[in-house]
């Protein structure tokens, strides 16, 4: 028997979300970066961008390439012939982001530019 | 006439049962323990129901919110706060667990909190956190029953200052967690949270040398600096009955050192509860 029975606990916390429509722009280098990566997955698999809790700055960037969710709640954006999947809830914090990428020996990857961070760390894997 | 410092003492272990009212939240869903890992300095694992661990929450600049107590419970996480109201980094937390069908419930109506003295119960119900205080001589009780608890009229804050407690004072963004007696919770190996990047730069540049002490001295002192032969103390809590908090320079000893003609006692606090 756990010490939480279930009477008299608060409702679930609201979490007030905007849902925008997102836009957000992948530089062609950044394409050719996502086709490579995906060339050995099927035509169901997309690419899922989010934002977790956590990173230096109080949100992560994350991307997976996953068979497309079945859940609903996620927006699709088609770029070349892949396609981006972003999920209402981090609908806000991703909205107008620039997705690129960045072929170095420091620091390379695909790097997010988010107009809608304070501030960000300096790997530039976390904003808040 | 000097108040003896040693009765002073005394007198708090005498019958405690405080009640204990910050706040508590519930985390459910899959992967709790990883959401409160990425933004804790120190992991949390999927320990068994009944099992207590600690989470240590930074802002971004590496400063304590919140060192809440974790209760691993067949119904999820119960974090138990250490901060009065409800912190903000709750809503990135349940935004997180939202998107995967998990939620942030408020468990402070259904969870009663109480420290009381360790000889003095004889409760065996809920969950007990022991080993608190500077002799360990108390325990946090934790228990869904919430009637027949007596309360004294010691307040949290008082006994949190005799004891080594952290209080609002403590919280809030304003000490980093090794000045308020958390360093044992600051894991670097965790990876990133919020907070890191500060404290990795002090472990491999400048370690911290300031330390959370306890003070008691017959008379209350101001707030802010003290400075005594061989260094500085911060004092920043307000002095409840004879007790507050400061932080003290590498050269500053434990014991009882004279300041304009008064004792005053300092004690470190290797682990604030």
């Amino acid at each position: 028997m756990g010490l939480i029975g279930g009477s008299g606990l608060g409702l679930p916390m609201a979490v007030e979300v905007d849902v925008v429509e997102v836009k957000i722009d992948v530089t062609e280098t950044a394409k050719s970066a996502i086709e490579k990566s995906m060339s050995d997955d099927g035509e169901g698999s997309v690419l899922v961008i989010s934002a977790e809790s956590g990173g230096c700055s109080g949100y992560l960037y994350d991307m997976k390439i996953v068979d497309r969710p079945d859940e609903e709640g996620y927006q699709s954006i088609s770029v070349g012939g892949r396609t981006i999947m972003i999920h209402d809830r981090d609908s806000d914090l991703l909205n107008g982001i620039v997705l690129d990428y960045k072929d170095t020996l420091m620091g390379g990857g695909f790097q997010i530019t988010n107009p809608n961070a304070d501030k960000s760390c300096g790997c530039g894997q976390s904003f808040g | 006439m000097q108040t003896n410092l040693a009765a002073v003492g005394s007198r708090l272990v005498d019958g405690m049962n405080i009640e204990d009212s910050r706040p508590t939240t519930l985390l459910e869903g899959d992967g709790i323990e990883d959401v409160l890992s990425s933004i804790s300095t120190v992991k949390i694992k999927p320990y068994p129901p009944g099992s207590i661990s600690r989470a240590v929450i930074c802002d971004p600049v590496g400063r304590t919110i919140d060192a809440p107590y974790v209760i691993h419970d067949e119904a999820g996480l119960i974090l138990l706060h250490l901060c009065r109201g409800k912190p903000d980094y709750l809503s990135a937390i349940a935004r997180n667990l939202s998107k995967k069908g998990g939620s942030v419930r408020d468990a402070s109506l259904v969870i009663a909190r109480f420290i009381q003295d360790e000889r003095g119960s004889g409760h065996s119900d809920g969950i007990l956190i022991r080993g608190i205080g500077i002799e360990s001589n108390f325990r946090i009780r934790i228990s869904s029953d919430e009637g027949g608890e007596e309360s004294t009229n010691l307040s949290l804050l008082h006994f949190a200052l005799a004891q080594g407690g952290l209080t609002e004072y403590h919280l809030g963004g304003r000490y980093l967690p090794h000045e308020i007696g958390l360093s044992d919770f600051v894991k670097l190996e965790n990876g990133c949270y919020p907070g890191q990047e500060i404290h990795a730069r002090l472990d491999s540049r400048n370690p911290v040398t300031k330390r959370l002490v306890r003070i008691r001295s017959e008379a209350a002192l101001d707030m802010g600096r003290l400075i005594t032969e061989d260094g500085k103390l911060k004092i920043f809590t307000p002095f409840v009955d004879s007790f507050a908090h400061a932080i003290a320079d590498e050269g500053v000893l434990d014991g009882v050192i004279n300041h304009k003609g008064m004792d005053v006692e300092i004690s470190t606090i290797h682990s604030a509860f």
